[in-house]
């Protein structure tokens, strides 16, 4: 809880949300002599706390589990069932995962770092479909570069070039190499044409900033236990290290506008249920593409009765993720699944081409998470048992395949996030999902079933099982809320990432982004915040 | 006496300096004026005539490596012996000078006579007087020929025009003429000359280890002023590190086999034995991983031969004390809270979540990941190398592998003496107690 009397509450830059986005603006913004004030609802999290919670707890599966629930600040949870923080109005489930503490989600995470390609940003113009960009890839190149630094980001290569994605500047580090049973697949898999690469990843391959190496604990989710794999933290306490002023378990409920419809001050209620104010020349909302959604639609006031930036009732609209279809398979050679990190490579050559004016298109990732647990309840609950059991743990658990493919969501306007009669523990509104897949996204999965047989079949795969036409699970890339556009009628912010309705508000993060594309999204959301640091700049000139 | 410094970067940095503080009041009572005047005189080497210059410098070069100038005069990678690098010490901090041939902030306009002097006297240009953190006082037995040698390199160094930034020794210790005396009491010039009835290798050892390396810099305890004291090579404070014996009784390098020892020097590291960290990752990256294998050879055959240092049954062994860590199962049972806030934090909790990842939940080490229990650090008598390692981390790159451990100064003084009480207790000199407030020292 802030000491009104010792912390000043009030600051050029006020950031609210510190995860990835709001950390990597604080650095830069702090770097060019700016004052920064951070508010996060969460409290401060631990590296040896979350890997202790983890090594110690029952709950292996679940990646929410080592992370400790604030009652101030509520967080998604649905092992061993839904804790009913979000609430599903349907027709499709949206089971967003996120983490509200200091460093955010990226605590748990896979550390792909993927950019964007070029015809991503050209939806509509190329395909017909969706929306174009109200930016071109070149002008958000340059953000890349900045957010692959600030994250130590390993990639490219020989085999894996740039993937498509232009660069003006090398990978901060080589990639990561394959492992064994990737490269065999990989090596089986371009029978039938797809191209297995080793990704881009926010993961070190060498000592970086400070961190070590990967050593492949392959448990990236729910905490890489060396710091090897970026988190949000790591960008906040180097924030801190220029000058930030953090105040955590400070959950903004309200910004309020004054003259000219700028914004004045973020309001908050702290762990004693205290409320504070907090003023600023500019604000930066990075609370997450939910979260900052509720901020904005409870910030109602005489000039913005829909609640800031949303004088045309675009808020929280097109949410988006990406959702994903798996298939899983025993492969006709030992692979030793499990060795590594979790996602080190994923089929990339599905990702563009005239089909999207048709179908959505895919990206194949090949799971790494180690197959021995999920086997072990599997065949338990099958009724094996003693010798015939571990032989057969062993023996599948050197075979099994795992793949994943993600769709490309349309940003639907009906897909939205509106705020519930009902309240959390300090009062604050929840929010309600409204969520439906298009027929773009079911074409999609209709291709992919078929891609998926050719990997099946390339590397002899038996005891095969597709996940089912409809029923995709969330990817945790929630986009879309807080789209990017020229259009006020169609977007809650312009290509500066500024809001169209007040010109002291901008916005960073994955909710900028106004399609979700193909891609894991936090590269993309950490580069559109690096933009708005820069707009940020621009305008304190 | 020394403090500490932020960094790890160099090692001669840690030697304080109050040489001269307390030689200024040493030297008034003693009036030594001609002895001073003597150690004023540079030997000046004679070049032989007809040398292949490219030879002469390719010889340089290698006298550079052995000599590791670089570590202590490079503070930025991009701009190699343009110096700058900090030395902290009570007295004021100061900085390593630009040894590259600009004329203006290098040694560019040093005859021979002065960057000799500068290597064998620690008398700089215009008789200006060095401070001892210039190991003056092991280059001084650096022969002849290596000398000439070492000049022809330097004078190759392509100008770098940096300045390093002002020393800030306040009085008295600015007053650079007062090491003169600091020089009598605890420096004698002259060249190492070959001991007769060693064999050749010994000899070159020898002259690696004492002279070229500066290996007693570090190693050699210090008198009260800072000057060396006995015995040679018996191991020294470097405030945050412990320079270890390195003669060969149980406390040194006596439960070492001579591969072992050769491979140590060679990649800074013997598994389950030992790991170098601190400056001394930085003498193996930067010098003694460049060496010929016979020279390590050679140094090894000398450190071998070294008489052995205290009462061996009195001092135990610093490797193969300790066990592997049986408790982790129970400790799981007992449903653990780790609270990062608390001083009270349990050693095994932190244990397993900050330092078993890598190290195994035994201790025992995983591939590069070195062996806990039998380590040479965890046996040490002194907590100053493990403590050192926790705040500070392992970087050392050798042969393009980088060895890489983080500090974890995020961990109290209270939690890390917890933890090194534990860890040596556990893996090493059960004896070692670790208390908050020599951690906070080390810090």
């Amino acid at each position: 809880m802030p000491d009104s009397n010792s912390t000043p509450l009030s600051a050029d830059v006020v950031i609210i949300g510190a995860g990835a986005a709001g950390g990597a603006a604080a650095v830069k913004l702090l770097r060019k002599g700016l004052s920064v004030l951070m508010l996060e609802a969460g409290a401060p999290l631990d590296q040896g706390m979350l890997v202790s919670n983890y090594r110690n707890g029952a709950y292996k599966n679940n990646h929410m589990a080592p992370y400790p629930t604030m009652p101030w600040a509520p967080q998604p949870n649905f092992v061993p069932h839904d804790n009913g923080y979000l609430i599903q109005k349907g027709p499709a489930p949206y089971t967003a995962q996120y983490i509200r503490g200091v460093g955010g989600t990226t605590w748990h995470w896979a550390g792909q770092a993927w950019r964007l390609i070029p015809n991503d940003f050209r939806m509509q113009t190329l395909y017909g479909q969706s929306v174009d960009w109200p930016i071109s890839y070149d002008e958000l190149e340059p953000y890349y570069c900045e957010a692959e630094i600030e994250m130590g980001v390993s990639g490219g290569g020989a085999l894996a070039g740039d993937y498509g994605s232009p660069r003006s500047m090398p990978y901060p580090m080589d990639v990561l190499p394959l492992p064994y049973g990737f490269e065999r697949l990989r090596q089986r898999y371009e029978s039938v044409g797809l191209e297995l690469l080793p990704g881009p990843q926010a993961r070190n391959s060498t000592a970086y900033d400070d961190r070590p190496a990967c050593c492949g604990n392959n448990n990236c989710m729910p905490i890489c236990p060396i710091g090897a794999q970026y988190n949000g933290s790591m960008s906040v306490r180097r924030a801190q290290g220029l000058g930030l002023n953090l105040i955590s378990n400070a959950v903004v409920f309200k910004l309020e506008t004054g003259e000219g419809n700028r914004i004045v001050a973020a309001h908050f209620i702290d762990q004693n249920k205290e409320v504070h104010r907090v003023t600023g020349k500019h604000f930066l909302l990075t609370a997450n593409a939910m979260e900052s959604v509720k901020i904005l639609l409870m910030s109602k006031d005489e000039r913005n009765p829909n609640g800031v930036a949303n004088a045309t009732d675009q808020v929280g609209r097109r949410l988006m993720d990406h959702p994903a279809s798996a298939v899983e398979y025993l492969a006709d050679e030992p692979l030793y699944i499990g060795r590594g990190p979790m996602c080190p490579g994923s089929i990339n050559n599905t990702r563009d081409g005239a089909f999207r004016s048709e179908r959505s298109a895919l990206r194949i990732d090949v799971h790494n998470d180690n197959p021995t647990r999920y086997l072990t309840e599997k065949y338990l609950a099958q009724g094996y048992y003693g010798k015939e059991l571990n032989e057969k743990i062993k023996r599948d658990g050197e075979r099994f395949v795992l793949l994943k493919s993600m769709f490309e969501m349309l940003p639907d306007p009906e897909n939205r996030i509106v705020l519930s009669d009902q309240k959390d523990a300090w009062g604050i509104p929840k929010m309600e999902i409204h969520y439906r897949f298009p027929e773009y996204v079911h074409r999609g999965y209709d291709t992919c079933r078929e891609l998926f047989a050719d990997c099946v079949k390339a590397s002899g795969g038996s005891e095969v099982k597709y996940s089912d036409r409809g029923q995709y699970t969330n990817s945790q890339h929630i986009t879309g809320t807080l789209s990017m556009g020229s259009d006020p009628h169609t977007s809650v912010c312009n290509k500066l990432a500024q809001a169209h309705d007040h010109a002291n508000l901008y916005f960073g993060g994955t909710g900028v982004m106004p399609t979700a594309a193909l891609v894991n999204s936090t590269l993309t959301g950490v580069a559109l915040s690096l933009l708005a640091a820069d707009s940020i700049i621009q305008a304190s000139l | 006496m020394l403090m500490k410094t932020g960094s790890t970067k160099a090692r001669a940095r840690l030697k304080a300096l109050v040489w001269c503080g307390v030689a200024v009041a040493v030297a008034a009572a003693i009036g030594a004026g001609s002895v001073i005047w003597k150690q004023a005189k540079i030997d000046m080497p004679v070049a032989k005539p007809g040398q292949d210059s490219a030879a002469l410098i390719e010889r340089g070069r290698a006298v550079a490596l052995a000599s590791d100038c670089v570590a202590c005069h490079t503070s930025e990678a991009s701009k190699p012996y343009a110096g700058g690098m900090a030395f902290d010490t009570p007295f004021g901090r100061l900085y390593s000078t630009n040894i590259t041939q600009d004329p203006v902030n290098g040694i560019g306009t040093f005859t021979d006579a002065e960057i000799v002097g500068s290597v064998r006297n620690g008398i700089s240009q215009h008789g200006r007087r060095l401070y001892p953190a210039m190991p003056y006082t092991s280059y001084t037995g650096m022969s002849d020929d290596d000398t000439l040698a070492l000049v022809a390199y330097l004078r190759t160094i392509k100008p770098i025009d940096s300045k390093p930034p002002e020393n800030t020794m306040g009085f008295p210790f600015n007053q650079r003429w007062a090491m003169a005396f600091w020089n009598v009491m605890n420096f004698q010039s002259g060249r190492q000359l070959p001991v007769a009835g060693k064999s050749d290798e010994w000899n070159r050892g020898a002259y690696l280890v004492q002279s070229l390396e500066h290996c007693g810099e570090c190693h050699t305890p210090r008198n009260f002023i800072q000057g060396f004291s006995h015995p040679n090579l018996g191991g020294g404070n470097l405030v945050t590190w412990r320079a270890y014996d390195i003669t060969s009784g149980q406390s040194g390098i006596g439960t070492w086999s001579d591969p072992e020892l050769f491979t140590y020097l060679k990649t800074g590291a013997v598994h389950g034995k030992a790991n170098a960290a601190g400056p001394m990752a930085e003498a193996v990256e930067n010098s003694l991983n460049h060496l010929p294998d016979a020279d390590l050879h050679a140094m090894v055959a000398y450190l071998r031969d070294l008489p052995v240092t205290g009462t061996p049954s009195l001092v135990p062994a610093r490797t193969g004390q300790g066990q592997a860590y049986t408790g982790t199962t129970a400790l799981r049972a007992s449903h653990p809270q780790y609270d990062p806030d608390s001083d009270a934090l349990g050693a095994e909790v932190m244990f397993n979540a900050n330092c078993a990842t890598c190290h195994a939940v035994t201790g025992k080490g995983v591939g590069e990941y070195p062996r806990l229990f039998g380590n040479s650090v965890l046996g040490a008598v002194e907590p100053t190398n493990l403590v050192s390692v926790l705040l500070r981390g392992v970087h050392r790159k050798v042969d393009g592998q980088e060895v890489f451990m983080p500090g974890f100064a995020n961990l109290s003084d209270a939690q890390l003496a917890t933890l090194s009480t534990f860890l040596f207790k556990q893996f090493g000199n059960s004896q070692v107690q670790v208390t908050a407030a020599e951690v906070a020292k080390l810090r």
